[in-house]
């Protein structure tokens, strides 16, 4: 599909560069779209950060191609780009609310409510129901616990890598992410009730 | 706020265990289509959208050769004296009818331009020709290429 033009990074792609690399785009976009998607969560901009990281990873397609770990690479471009997005976005519009937040979170009351899950529900299978639940409240999260509780769960990041990537403080992160999943096992709550679990 | 009591632990477990059940949103169906197309655009960009140095060999003869012409015709020929070649040039002069009005059209202009002529002193002129020239130039690219060159001179050690 590509033509030979000098390719930007200086090197010359290969004829059977094109064919290869739309295998990789067809089987990496759900993921990289999903990547975006969870922590901007808006349709546009996802799509347009995981546009960009396939842009990205066709400009050194020439290494890429032949390494193992360009899964993880793309994974880690459309992470990036979404977490430059997301605190571009914060430092333009939400400098004071953060600031006040941060603040607010140390002495927060009523955080650390104590209550119990039973052992039958840690290992509780979700129906599709409840996963749509789950899906729509991880986009409904406040920016700061979603994003948090994104990079924690589903990019496997521990909570120094997170306060380091975000530059905020571990507390933050710590009460971020326990926010966001309390506000998840919540969500579920009315519909357990229904079943009476 | 602590967040190390078995409580928190037992929810940390249930949101890992529940979050790994969801399959995440899918790319849209023309996400693949639209982003090759993307990419196709910036892999191969028109060759007149290239600097000059990487236009077609022929491309670049015929503008360089476009180039000089043109600014010698208009440093050293100047700009009345077009009009008469134009006029001397036989097949120009005897194809289509439409050619009567474009030199009717040009015969107003070499009016003009004589009087115009007669009247700028050449020193203006040639600093015309040369600002025109330094135009012409930088919309060919060879500005760009010169500044290339001139940067990767400067990084060489």
């Amino acid at each position: 599909m590509f033509s030979r033009h000098p390719h930007p990074t200086g090197a010359e792609p290969r004829v059977s560069d094109s064919k290869e690399f739309e295998d990789f785009l067809l089987s990496h976009q759900d993921m990289v779209y999903a990547t975006a998607f969870r922590i901007v969560s808006h349709e546009s901009e996802a799509r347009d950060i995981a546009q960009e990281s396939f842009i990205r990873a066709w400009r050194h397609w020439s290494e890429l191609s032949r390494n193992p770990a360009a899964s993880g690479w793309i994974r880690t471009v459309a992470r990036n780009l979404s977490l430059n997005h997301v605190q571009r976005h914060r430092a333009r519009w939400s400098l004071f609310s953060d600031l006040k937040a941060d603040h607010a979170d140390d002495d927060a009351p009523g955080l650390d409510s104590t209550f119990s899950i039973p052992d039958s529900q840690l290992q509780e299978l979700l129906t599709r129901e409840q996963r749509e639940i789950l899906e729509s409240g991880i986009a409904r999260l406040p920016r700061d616990q979603r994003v948090a509780l994104v990079l924690f769960h589903f990019e496997d990041l521990d909570y120094n890598e997170i306060a380091h990537q975000l530059g905020i403080s571990l507390g933050k992160v710590k009460t971020d992410i326990h926010r966001a999943r309390l506000a998840l096992w919540k969500s579920l709550q009315p519909r357990r009730e229904e079943l009476g679990i | 706020m602590n967040h190390n009591t078995p409580e928190n632990e037992s929810l940390r477990r249930w949101t890992q265990g529940a979050l790994r059940q969801l399959n995440g949103p899918s790319a849209p169906p023309d996400f693949a289509a639209v982003t090759l197309a993307r990419i196709q655009r910036e892999a191969a960009p028109a060759w007149y959208r290239l600097p000059w140095l990487q236009w077609p060999t022929a491309a670049r003869w015929s503008s360089a050769v476009a180039l000089l012409g043109f600014t010698t015709l208009l440093a050293v020929a100047g700009l009345p004296r077009w009009h008469d070649l134009l006029e001397n040039t036989g097949w120009i002069r005897h194809t289509t009818h439409t050619f009567d009005s474009l030199a009717s059209a040009l015969h107003t202009l070499q009016s003009a331009s004589r009087m115009t002529w007669a009247h700028l002193p050449r020193s203006l002129v040639f600093v015309l020709s040369l600002c025109f020239a330094s135009l012409w130039i930088s919309t060919f690219g060879l500005g760009t290429a010169c500044w290339r060159m001139a940067q990767r001179t400067r990084h060489l050690p």
